[in-house]
């Protein structure tokens, strides 16, 4: 739909973005920290193109360090909910009958909670930390997967070449991997990638209210908390980060939605 | 008939499945239930009577019917905060709520319905490629974000709206008027937040479902008659485009509540989400669990209203259903 310039953008956002975190940790930014006693906020200048926060740290520096963080758990949480939801939509599209029937009724359950809210709860009983968010992240948002590996399944599972893989006497486990999956696999790859941007857009969100990333660790939505307190003397620490998550989620939805639209042979 | 019989019966092992999540978080959060009720004046054997009377003391299924049934009754408990009963705070805050939810909603649907015309009318040229483009802003946006920019530009720049509250507390009780006047102005930006959220998902659906219609063979038949292309979309089209976007709200509802939570917590807008977050940095759990169960339940009753809306926009439902 965006046309093949806006994913080569998003691609080449990402990558760069990617490339420029991952060397923060050698590199450093030289004027990353440098706590000369000003403790307030400098506008963006020539040296720190994004200004500086409340303890003088370079604020573009800290976004790709935040950078690390964010894309991290956007990608762990993704895998989690991607293996989950595989694991249950195969499981489920293979079983049938009322199994399947029980499967989905619950996976439509859970949909209608207000999961946000639940894993601020569970955030709060656990304690906040990083993992727990990673992980509290990709076991609430494997549902919309499992439906998707299923409907894959119920449609593939009386082709021919399954039931022939059936009459050879395979388990029902190696078919649904080894003859089933492949099958899946364009359409698991897409809601993967957005689920990530969710992901990553939870993640703000619960580090937003602290009950995320811990300091000193920085992820963009912990700046963006950081950034309320300043909002009237020091409005450019709340723009950059919040940019910053805002180009990253569209770029993987601009990719995913053109994957999909590859995948489903140019229907929009 | 049956349908709506059903219908209902269908909402009853919903129902219970929330009571059963609220509960089993109650259980893993620190501390004993009994705790929301300690009073410094108390000894051990009215803490005994306590967790009697709250059938703590027996097995855990039991516990469960006893929780169940209490929370059915809408005895929540009582706040660990302020020792207010739970569903007396949180009925304070549920007007807040419904109108801030309402107000986006119906917000929401009209400038969904607006841009999903304008792009499938102009499907593939500029204003289609600039609606798509900004449904995908919408969707990749953090909705604390919006809020933050939006006081950020009206409030800290251009002084324009009010930042956070519900109306100004300087106002006296009497005037009416100017208390609606100030609620009205605290509610613009809440709603711009919420709606920018909310607009994205289903303006895209409605454009698929416009594009859709427009290529029945009745619209090709009207076209044939002459009728001018603003009233096919107006009068032929909408209403039919329009169908799926009822169920679709229903399903998009949970994202809604939680970002309008994100929202009221930013613009400190007394509603349940400010209630529920707040809860959860005081570690308030009876209040943080009765918020959940409470926003579980407007979220099966605002399905079944959306359940109500299809059936009544579409007759067929009712028909095939018994």
């Amino acid at each position: 739909m965006m046309g093949n310039w806006a994913t080569r953008l998003s691609i080449g956002f990402l990558t760069l973005i990617s490339i420029l975190s991952i060397s923060m940790i050698w590199i450093g930014h030289p004027n990353d920290i440098h706590l000369n006693g000003n403790t307030n906020p400098t506008s963006p200048d020539i040296h720190h193109i994004l200004g500086t926060d409340d303890l003088g740290r370079d604020i573009g520096s800290r976004i790709l360090d935040g950078a690390r963080i964010s894309l991290g758990v956007g990608l762990i949480a993704m895998t989690i909910s991607v293996s989950i939801g595989t694991i249950i939509g195969l499981f489920s599209g293979f079983m049938g009958g009322l199994t399947d029937e029980l499967i989905m009724r619950v996976v439509d359950f859970i949909m209608g909670l207000p999961t946000l809210f639940i894993i601020l709860i569970i955030q709060v009983i656990l304690g906040p930390s990083l993992i727990n968010a990673i992980v509290v992240i990709g076991a609430t948002s494997w549902m919309g997967i499992a439906r998707l590996v299923r409907a894959e399944i119920l449609s593939i599972r009386e082709r021919p070449y399954i039931l022939a893989a059936r009459a050879r006497g395979f388990s029902p486990w190696r078919i649904a991997i080894r003859h089933a999956l492949p099958n899946a696999v364009s359409s698991i790859i897409v809601s993967g990638i957005l689920t990530m941007g969710g992901a990553i857009l939870t993640e703000s969100v619960l580090s937003f209210l602290g009950l995320g990333v811990q300091p000193p660790q920085a992820s963009w939505g912990s700046m963006l908390q950081h950034s309320t307190d300043y909002l009237y003397t020091a409005p450019w620490m709340a723009i950059s980060p919040g940019l910053a998550i805002t180009l990253t989620v569209l770029s993987l939805n601009f990719i995913g939605d053109t994957l999909r639209e590859r995948a489903s042979g140019g229907r929009s | 008939m049956g349908y709506w019989v059903r219908r209902i019966l269908y909402s009853i092992p919903l129902i219970i499945g929330m009571l059963f999540v609220s509960f089993v978080l109650m259980r893993l959060a620190p501390g004993d239930p009994s705790n929301m009720f300690l009073d410094p004046r108390m000894n051990a054997s009215d803490l005994l009577q306590i967790r009697k009377n709250l059938a703590l003391d027996q097995p855990i299924p039991v516990q469960f019917l006893a929780w169940s049934k209490r929370a059915i009754c809408g005895d929540l408990g009582f706040s660990t905060a302020t020792g207010q009963p739970v569903i007396q705070a949180i009925s304070d805050r549920l007007p807040a709520t419904l109108l801030l939810s309402l107000t986006s909603l119906v917000l929401t649907l009209v400038i969904t319905f607006l841009l999903g015309i304008i792009s499938a009318a102009k499907a593939t040229k500029w204003p289609d490629m600039l609606i798509t483009f900004i449904t995908f802003l919408g969707m990749s946006i953090p909705t604390f974000w919006i809020g933050l920019m939006l006081i950020l530009i009206f409030s800290v720049t251009l002084n324009w709206l009010p930042a956070s509250g519900f109306y100004d507390p300087t106002l006296d009780s009497s005037e009416k008027i100017a208390i609606i006047g100030s609620t009205i102005q605290h509610l613009i930006l809440p709603v711009i937040a919420c709606t920018i959220g909310s607009i994205a998902g289903l303006t895209r659906y409605y454009r698929f479902g416009m594009i859709n219609v427009l290529q029945q063979p009745y619209i090709l038949a009207a076209r044939a008659r002459g009728i001018s292309p603003w009233r096919i979309l107006s009068r032929h089209a909408f209403k039919n485009a329009a169908l799926p976007i009822i169920t679709l709200l229903g399903m998009e509802l949970p994202g809604l509540v939680s970002g309008a939570y994100i929202v009221e917590y930013i613009f400190a807008w007394p509603g349940l989400g400010q209630l529920g977050i707040n809860a959860a940095f005081s570690r308030d759990y009876p209040v943080l669990m009765g918020t959940l169960f409470m926003s579980s339940v407007l979220i099966l009753v605002g399905n079944f209203l959306a359940d109500v809306m299809y059936s009544w926009a579409d007759p067929r439902i009712n028909r095939n259903a018994s």
